[in-house]
């Protein structure tokens, strides 16, 4: 079985440089589908800003869930007072399951203060939330982990898992392995190696597949993990049942 | 012909095993690699393995701000399968059109060898940045100069890399661990196949990854076929095998 844990459900979204293949945009349920069928993912999470397009697709696909996408600013003419209101708002929907952060490009310091609200939501609602890692300041390890220490109950994934700066991989595992609340996930990493490494000191429960399609191809990203070096039970629980333990409590998605 | 332009021979934990020829054999055997060219800074041991591997080259890892460097890749360039000069401006912390690099670069252009240079993030360098090795390409007309990664895992370097690469007649494109597949046939699109070459970046970056990565890029077969070895053994060896 196969759960993508990071993937993109729009265009690009933050820059004028061309960052997916032409025509690989996942801008359409039928897209997704597609490319599930294609590769044999049964499931899969989407990572978005957008609510109601998000429940747009949920409601298309079975086996997708969501994360909501949000960052700590005002939005002006918003309906929700506040970001945090309106992640609970999108929480209360069945198939949202979790939270995405991306310090880099929302730019703020996830260790700030200003976080604690949501953290605390994540919490109370019992969802995850998944961190863009990778690059300075804000999406580094070491920063993610300040917020992990002061609320030990969230649990916080590092997505790409430090990306593609071996010392930065290096600051994912290191922190998630004296914090039992932090796990990785593997899109982007380039480094087989790393993944095996990540699961021999965190154990086989804290690493999870994601692809970041359609910024990422997904089969070079399941080449990737396959290619690591792991048992036939890790590579089980990394390619599938960690993000469906994490995300879903166990539950695989419908179509599996 | 599959020619990987740009493998360490070093070794990673849990990973792969390439400090020692029998590794770079196996791993040529298991991955079927003809020629691969060699990167590192220790001249003996390139050469230990040069000598002791069919179809492997080397090319000499160079900190300009070594003393005696300059000799020392003079050196090497008189043995046939030293085959060009490595230049990392991030990890050695130099902008790559400082004075003290020149020399380098002229000795470059009196043996015709193309010189490779690190290019994008990681690691954190504004050095290693296509637009700042762009500066080097033009005060340096006839070095060949190969753009190792062209520009790594960022997408705004890539588009550099490429740009750079559009206006520089003097300037190849090396896929080693940058990580998109369509990415090589837009390059190729953009500069012709002749100036885009694989390279792996192994044992950071795993060879099989890396051939399937090319191989996926959906390029015509000759396109492929010189993306994979032709453009590398044109660049580098320049019709010459030097056994």
């Amino acid at each position: 079985m196969i759960f993508d844990a990071h993937v993109h459900p729009f265009p690009n979204f933050f820059s004028p440089v061309k960052m997916t293949a032409p025509g690989s945009e996942l801008d359409a349920p039928e897209k997704l589908e597609a490319l599930m069928a294609a590769e044999g993912i049964d499931g899969c999470l989407l990572l978005a800003r957008d609510g109601d397009t998000l429940e747009h697709f949920l409601g298309r696909i079975p086996g997708a869930y969501g994360l909501f996408w949000t960052a700590p600013r005002p939005s002006p003419g918003s309906r929700y007072s506040s970001f945090v209101e309106e992640t609970a708002h999108w929480l209360e929907h069945p198939k949202i399951v979790g939270i995405k952060l991306h310090p880099l490009v929302d730019a703020f310091d996830p260790s700030s203060r200003m976080l604690d609200g949501l953290y605390a939501l994540s919490v109370e609602r019992h969802v995850p939330i998944l961190f863009h890692t990778g690059h300075e300041f804000g999406s580094l390890a070491w920063p993610i982990e300040v917020a992990a220490r002061r609320h030990p109950r969230a649990r916080f994934v590092l997505g790409h898992m430090g990306l593609s700066t071996l010392e930065y991989v290096d600051g994912a595992i290191e922190v998630a392995s004296r914090n039992p609340n932090l796990f990785l996930e593997t899109s982007g990493m380039p480094f087989t190696w790393k993944i095996k490494q990540a699961v021999e000191e965190l154990g086989e429960s804290r690493v999870m597949y994601g692809s970041d399609a359609p910024f990422f191809t997904p089969q070079l990203e399941l080449e990737k993990v396959r290619l690591a070096g792991l048992n036939e039970r890790q590579l089980a629980r990394v390619l599938a049942a960690n993000a469906i333990d994490l995300f879903l409590n166990g539950t695989p998605p419908p179509s599996a | 012909m599959i020619f990987d332009a740009h493998v360490y021979p070093i070794s990673v934990p849990g990973g792969l095993q390439l400090a020692t020829p029998d590794g770079i054999r196996q791993l040529m055997a298991d991955e079927h690699i003809d020629r691969v060219l060699l990167v590192a800074k220790d001249a003996d041991l390139l050469l230990r393995h040069i000598e002791e591997i069919d179809g492997a080259y080397a090319m000499l890892w160079t900190d300009p701000r070594s003393p005696g460097v300059v000799d020392q890749a003079r050196s090497v360039l008189e043995h046939p399968k030293f085959r060009g000069l490595k230049l990392d401006p991030a990890l050695d912390a130099f902008d790559p059109d400082d004075a003290t690099v020149h020399p380098l670069l002229t000795l470059a252009a009196e043996h015709g060898v193309p010189v490779s240079v690190h290019c994008g993030h990681p690691p954190p360098s504004l050095y290693a940045l296509p637009w700042m090795i762009e500066r080097a390409v033009v005060r340096f007309p006839q070095v060949r100069f190969v753009l190792a990664h062209m520009g790594y895992c960022v997408f705004e370097y890539h588009e550099g890399a490429m740009v750079v690469a559009e206006r520089r007649a003097n300037v190849y494109l090396e896929i080693g661990g940058m990580p998109h597949n369509w990415r090589i046939k837009e390059a190729v699109g953009r500069v012709g196949p002749d100036r885009v070459l694989h390279g792996s970046a192994a044992p950071w970056h795993h060879p099989r990854l890396a051939l399937r990565k090319a191989r996926m890029s959906d390029l015509a077969p000759t396109d492929l076929a010189a993306v994979l070895g032709e453009s590398a053994a044109a660049i580098y060896l320049r019709g010459d095998s030097a056994g």
